[in-house]
């Protein structure tokens, strides 16, 4: 764990834990991370990308507000390690920044002109897509490696966690199409039981057992198997 | 708020689904604080047909959900429940980024769309606007959420349900939500050889004949005390 204080490390998945079950303010929540990869991971700054809609990368939450380390992600939209990480799904590495760099030469620039030596940036990752990226800035020769590097990529873990999850919770709208559509699930299920108990000659629940069977059997939602018991394009003759 | 006894209205709204949908239009419009409302039907694939819409503006607003294939009303269709974007300008740029601007253009605040649906078949779209932008209250959502139930009980259209007393005595049976009239539902749909929306009319049309309520005659037809005649 290197020179990683291990109660400090368990204390903020604590509290980030904590902050995930309750309502919470996604972006004070981002800070909180930015502020957290500093003093675990030992970096000098660190920040929050996230791709928006049109896929362009905006800044969520930096560790401080530093004007020439906010311009740092600003440029990022067009050429950096941040990019890079967003646009590829896979952590990127700048050195040697105040040398200069051919891969992104106005961002090594910014970056050297504002102290930074080392950048290292990871996705932020949700199955198969990257919707962001945490950056971290050394003013030093630096890297993360081994433990270092899976708390760094946890702590975005985290970040994408509680993005995606404020966007369910906050949202009474979201709320009312998930019941919405929970509600429809159990009348198809309703419906394909009569189906079924007057098709096959079954009791109501007898008829739902089967449905569930063959849910279960087909490794199929319980609301797909009854619409097609619905439509008259399921196989469920036989238990 | 809904006025009390509002279905009663349907009786003299006129015979006609675009009548009738008409009147519930108007009724969001004087008695929720909105600026128009329209219902869509969905025909087949992206198709939409306009039935009614309260002023140009909602009209306006459908056409454009269909040439740009996004807005409250798509997402209603997709997630099947509401759509409640109160603040088009910025939040609603964000989710629909050719649609809120368009309709900020012909002065909309607001957009809100439900799904209208019989049991979980949809049918069509309620779509509300407002000028002003902001929330609707917890009230009004669940109002609109009644109306649009309504709506869908006018669309259905089959024979067995066009006269106006029918309908307006279905919309007011609540036990037509329970679970044994879906289960009587899809029993129908064997013994008469119908699809789930005729079987669900020919149900509500039974109960009217008999004089009792939906859900009472679909827990006879689940427990085999009665068995409906087909045609």
């Amino acid at each position: 764990m290197g020179a990683m204080d291990t109660e400090r490390l368990a204390t903020t998945f604590v509290d980030l834990a904590d902050s995930l079950v309750d309502d919470y303010d996604v972006i004070d929540l981002l800070h909180l991370l930015t502020e957290r990869c500093v003093e675990l991971l030992q970096v000098d700054a660190a920040g929050i990308v996230l791709g928006n809609q049109r896929g362009r990368l905006q800044l969520a939450a930096s560790s401080n507000e530093q004007i020439r380390l906010l311009e740092l992600f600003e440029l990022q939209t067009d050429e950096g390690p941040c990019h890079d990480c967003y646009v590829e799904g896979r952590p990127v590495r700048g050195d040697r920044l105040s040398s200069g760099s051919q891969r992104w030469p106005r961002f090594a620039a910014k970056a050297g002109s504002a102290g930074y030596e080392t950048v290292h940036a990871l996705p932020l990752r949700w199955r198969n897509a990257t919707i962001g990226a945490l950056n971290l800035f050394w003013t030093r020769p630096a890297d993360v490696l081994g433990d270092d590097l899976r708390v760094a990529q946890a702590l975005a873990d985290v970040s994408t966690i509680a993005i995606l999850q404020e966007r369910v919770t906050r949202d009474r709208e979201t709320l009312a199409t998930q019941l919405q559509a929970a509600l429809n699930s159990r009348i198809i299920i309703e419906q394909a039981k009569g189906v079924l108990a007057e098709r096959d000659n079954l009791e109501m629940r007898a008829a739902f057992e089967r449905l569930r069977h063959a849910a279960r059997s087909s490794n199929r939602r319980l609301a797909d198997i009854a619409s097609d018991v619905v439509a008259g394009r399921d196989d469920l003759t036989q238990p | 708020m809904l006025p009390p006894g509002w279905p009663n209205q349907l009786l003299t709204a006129g015979a006609t689904v675009a009548a009738r949908v008409g009147h519930l239009c108007d009724l969001c419009v004087s008695s929720l604080d909105i600026s128009g409302a329209s219902v869509q039907l969905i025909a087949s694939g992206p198709h939409r047909v306009t039935v009614h819409a309260t002023d140009r503006v909602a009209d306006q607003l459908d056409d454009l959900q269909l040439e740009l294939g996004e807005g409250p009303a798509v997402d209603a269709v997709r997630t099947t429940g509401p759509m409640l974007e109160d603040e088009l300008e910025h939040a609603g740029a964000l989710r629909w980024p050719w649609f809120s601007p368009a309709a900020v253009r012909l002065g909309v605040g607001a957009a809100y769309a439900w799904p209208v649906q019989v049991g979980a078949t949809p049918l069509g779209i309620l779509g509300l606007h407002r000028r002003r932008p902001g929330a609707l209250e917890a009230a009004e959502v669940a109002d609109a959420a009644v109306v649009a139930d309504a709506v869908a009980i006018v669309l259905l259209d089959t024979p067995d349900i066009g006269s106006a007393d029918v309908l307006v005595w279905i919309i007011t049976d609540q036990s037509r939500f329970r679970a044994e009239v879906h289960q009587a539902t899809g029993m129908l749909t064997v013994q008469l050889d119908l699809g789930i929306l005729d079987a669900f009319a020919r149900l509500c049309a039974a109960a009217y004949a008999d004089a009792r309520s939906i859900g009472d005659l679909a827990h006879d037809i689940i427990t085999h005390r009665i068995r409906l005649d087909a045609g």
